[in-house]
């Protein structure tokens, strides 16, 4: 069966292969059954990571293995845009971007320059992605045992703003056995190259997608963009999620880009709000999110009989 | 971001041949003094802080001789303005002014792309405009990979009304500069409030240019050398400090901001304030939303990303355990994906020096939670280091949720306090 | 007095105080360094650490500052490892602020 983005047959390159980040995750990514086909360091062809050979441009990659789709790329966080256009110009399907810290304008670059080609970016300060038993890209879930303890087959789109709560979402989800098709870290920056409705896109015409789950942050306007699509029908099926930042003080950065409120603006509880008032099911704990979608995904099958 | 004074700003705009009016920076009455006989009056003293609506904050004077410059210059420096002290002024020939306007380019976040926005109404804190008169607002989506030219301005101001053909083009012209500073200095913000017509031109009598942090490390020319979101006000000492972790180490990031410096926000809303650690943003608002109802607030933010390095968690615990306010800590992961033993060894080393009487064990109530990767190593670590034994110190594994660490902290809080009274 | 001092990426420096590892019977420090992360850069020569890589490579990354050789050292061997990173212009703060940080005082 396909899942949205990634399945058993997509072929990896991973860009930056020779850093320290990169040859930890192609373990991590090889170890759980991802093909990881090819890397990318300029100056380093002829090598091999982990067993995988290393070419000196995209393109040359593409050459020896035309079947490649996806493109992880770690590398510096000045570098991020130009191995993005590179990967672009050689027509990559989909790319993750990992680096934090990525300049707000070149992510701008990035974002304009995929839109005029064939490439959906994921990221920038992407944790990456898993289709659970089938493949994963990037660094979730650190190491393949604990990937595979993570992250179950099962009925849940997830989604999340924050890399590292995209896991403790599954986490909760699994404890009261609910799976995921597919779990997606968008990346917590204010410009990411696929947006939450982008997400919601996917899993609304993804048939094994039964519900999606979600993690929000104080920010941006990612929330209140995807509630108002929801509103207009966009997106049908139940949703599930928590905003976190009730708390946050305007002007104040919590950590990465996307994470500031300011001038009144981008606060949790107007997410929440916008959300709520979407249909979707907001909880106030964090780790009552799995109990939650037990019930709304047990309603939503039995309304459909 | 890391924004600028507005004499800084104005520096880039002349850089970009953007007309700014005559101005000397002064940190003195002579030097003050000095200023004006090059200048001339009638002159604008203006406070440089970072914080934004100083008309409405007395931060700007305007003197006619000697004896009202004196004045102000004296009445200025060193006052606090919104937290600010005021360590500069800038001087400038005031401007005979016929119309205020306001320009800006900035990223819109909803359509992913820059955006130059004009309004006629300047002068005036453009939110208010927003909201009150958004017909006054104009803007134009911007193609960051194929530029902004001076008759996309045009077709902009066309819109507007009420405006001359040359004056247009003057402009036009302008936005065009306002962009380059935009581009060349990697702004989240170039914003020029207001923009006086003159009887030469047109002139930026104020500068806010927001600089991108994530892009210092290639702004050479900027004088900035701390980049760390802290808002509408300068860096702390202790921020400072802590951002040279991240600076000659790339792997992982360890973002460190003070929420509440001195913790008067948190005394002042009845909160007991607490320093904090988190692995992932998410996790640091998440455990807020937790903290915060019971009582306590977290007056230092950080976020440990991207899996740092054991010596930058050694680093940032001592950073964080260096605030003299907190009665609390937390060190709270995600389910991470980070390698969390590496974490734990930071922290054990950190506590172990910072407590080297009781073999590391802490003497306020901390709060260690270890979910993911390593984790079971992570709380082994601190086992075999005798620190889990400390009385006032709790280290949790993987089944734990953020409401549970919060109330666990709670607990080991009021106890910490009923049996020692607190700190002295 | 025999030691084995290098510098590491971040600032900062390792010194291993050789002359109490002769007599050191769990050479902890070695099997920690091999076992965890990717750092992998110390290893028994005549019986006493030694590293396995240039100073450069070393300073440059190849030591991944996990801190495991120094705490385990502290723990099975013979605390021969002072590992000393300074956090630079926190002394600045401290000196600053005028009440002492929650360490140093007493509940
Ligand atoms: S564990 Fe300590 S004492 Fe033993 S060899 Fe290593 S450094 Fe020397």
């Amino acid at each position: 069966m396909m899942a949205i983005l990634i399945d058993e047959s997509t072929k990896v390159l991973v860009q930056g292969i020779t850093g320290r980040e990169a040859q930890v995750r192609v373990r991590l990514m090889a170890e759980y059954g991802t093909k990881v086909v090819a890397g990318v360091t300029p100056g380093r062809g002829g090598r091999t990571v982990e067993g995988v050979p290393v070419y000196d441009t995209v393109k040359e990659a593409k050459e020896h293995h035309p079947d490649i789709s996806v493109s992880a790329i770690f590398v510096p966080a000045r570098a991020a845009k130009t191995a993005a256009f590179e990967a672009i110009d050689a027509s990559i399907g989909i790319i993750t971007l990992h680096p934090e810290r990525v300049p707000q304008q070149d992510m701008l670059e990035v974002i304009a320059y995929a839109r005029g080609g064939n490439t959906r970016v994921i990221g920038p300060n992407t944790i990456g992605l898993v289709s659970p038993g089938k493949s994963l890209v990037g660094m979730i879930g650190a190491r393949a045992d604990l990937a595979r303890e993570f992250f179950k087959p099962g009925p849940i789109g997830v989604v999340s703003r924050s890399g590292g709560n995209t896991t403790t979402l599954c986490y909760y989800l699994n404890k009261v056995g609910l799976g995921q098709t597919t779990a997606i870290g968008m990346g917590g920056d204010a410009f990411v190259g696929t947006t939450l409705i982008d997400v919601l896109t996917l899993f609304e015409e993804d048939d094994e997608t039964e519900m999606v789950a979600f993690f929000g942050e104080v920010g941006t306007r990612v929330e209140e963009d995807a509630a108002e699509f929801i509103k207009q029908g966009g997106f049908t099926k139940p949703l599930v999620g928590y905003v976190s930042g009730r708390y946050a003080r305007a002007g104040v950065r919590f950590g990465h880009a996307g994470a500031i409120v300011s001038r009144g603006r981008g606060t949790a509880q107007g997410k929440i709000a916008a959300l709520r008032e979407a249909g979707a099911q907001m909880v106030d704990h964090f780790g009552e999110i799995g109990e939650v979608a037990k019930t709304v995904l047990a309603e939503y099958r039995r309304s459909r009989g | 971001m890391a924004r600028l004074l507005e004499y800084q700003g104005k520096a880039l705009f002349k850089r970009q041949g953007i007309p700014v009016p005559e101005g000397r920076l002064v940190q003195s009455v002579d030097e003050a003094m000095n200023a004006i006989d090059e200048l001339g009056f009638p002159v604008a003293v203006k406070a440089q802080v970072l914080s934004g609506r100083r008309g409405k904050a007395g931060a700007i004077h305007f003197a006619e001789d000697r004896d009202s410059l004196s004045q102000a210059v004296r009445e200025l420096l060193g006052k606090q303005i919104q937290g600010s002290p005021v360590e500069g002024l800038l001087i400038e020939e005031k401007a005979e002014v016929q119309k205020e306007l306001y320009m800006a380019v900035t990223a819109d976040p909803s359509t992913r792309q820059p955006v130059g926005i004009f309004s006629p109404k300047g002068g005036v804190d453009i939110e208010e405009t927003a909201d009150t008169e958004p017909a006054a607002i104009f803007t134009t989506p911007i193609d960051i990979l194929r530029g902004f030219y001076y008759y996309d301005a045009m077709d902009l101001l066309r819109q507007v009304g009420g405006l001359e053909s040359r004056e247009m083009l003057t402009l036009a012209n302008l936005f065009t500069r306002l962009y380059q500073v935009y581009r060349e200095y990697d702004c989240k913000l170039a914003e020029i409030n207001p923009i006086a017509l003159v009887e030469q031109g047109a002139m930026a009598l104020d500068a806010r240019v927001d600089v991108d942090d994530d892009a210092l490390s290639r702004q050479t020319t900027l004088d900035i050398d701390f980049a760390e979101e802290a808002g509408e006000r300068a860096a702390t000492l202790l921020e400072i400090a802590a951002a040279t972790i991240d600076e000659s180490d790339h792997r992982g990031t360890v973002h460190f901001v003070q929420t509440d410096p001195d913790a008067s926000y948190a005394r002042t809303a009845g909160k007991i304030p607490v320093g904090l650690d988190a692995v992932g943003a998410g996790t640091g608002l998440t455990i807020m939303d937790e903290l915060v109802p019971l009582g306590y607030y977290p007056i230092n933010f950080c976020d440990s990303s991207g899996n740092p390095v054991g010596s930058k968690f050694y680093r940032i615990t001592k950073v964080i355990m260096a605030q003299p306010q907190i009665e609390g800590y937390l060190f709270v992961s995600c389910v991470s994906s980070q390698q969390l033993d590496n974490a734990a060894r930071g922290l054990i080393k950190a506590f172990k020096e910072l407590y080297p009487r009781t073999g590391g064990q802490p003497n306020i109530p901390c709060v260690v939670l270890f979910r993911g990767g390593w984790d079971d190593v992570a709380v082994d670590l601190f086992r075999e280091h005798g620190i889990s034994d400390g009385r006032w110190i709790k280290v949790l594994g993987r089944d734990t949720t953020e409401k549970e660490t919060a109330e666990i902290f709670d607990a080991l809080y009021r106890e910490w306090k009923k049996e020692t009274g607190g700190l002295q | 007095m025999r030691a084995l001092e290098f510098e590491v990426r971040s600032g900062g420096t390792i010194r291993i105080d050789l002359e109490k590892c002769e007599s050191c019977e769990t050479k902890a420090c070695v099997k920690m360094c091999n076992a965890t992360g990717m750092g992998q850069i110390l290893e028994l020569k005549d019986g006493v650490p030694a590293l396995k890589h240039s100073l450069e490579e070393v300073k440059r990354g190849a030591c991944t500052e996990d801190l495991g050789c120094e705490l385990d050292c502290e723990l099975y061997g013979n605390r021969a490892i002072v590992i000393t990173l300074p956090v630079s212009k926190l002394d600045d703060y401290l000196e600053n602020s005028s009440e002492q940080p929650t360490y140093l005082r007493e509940p």
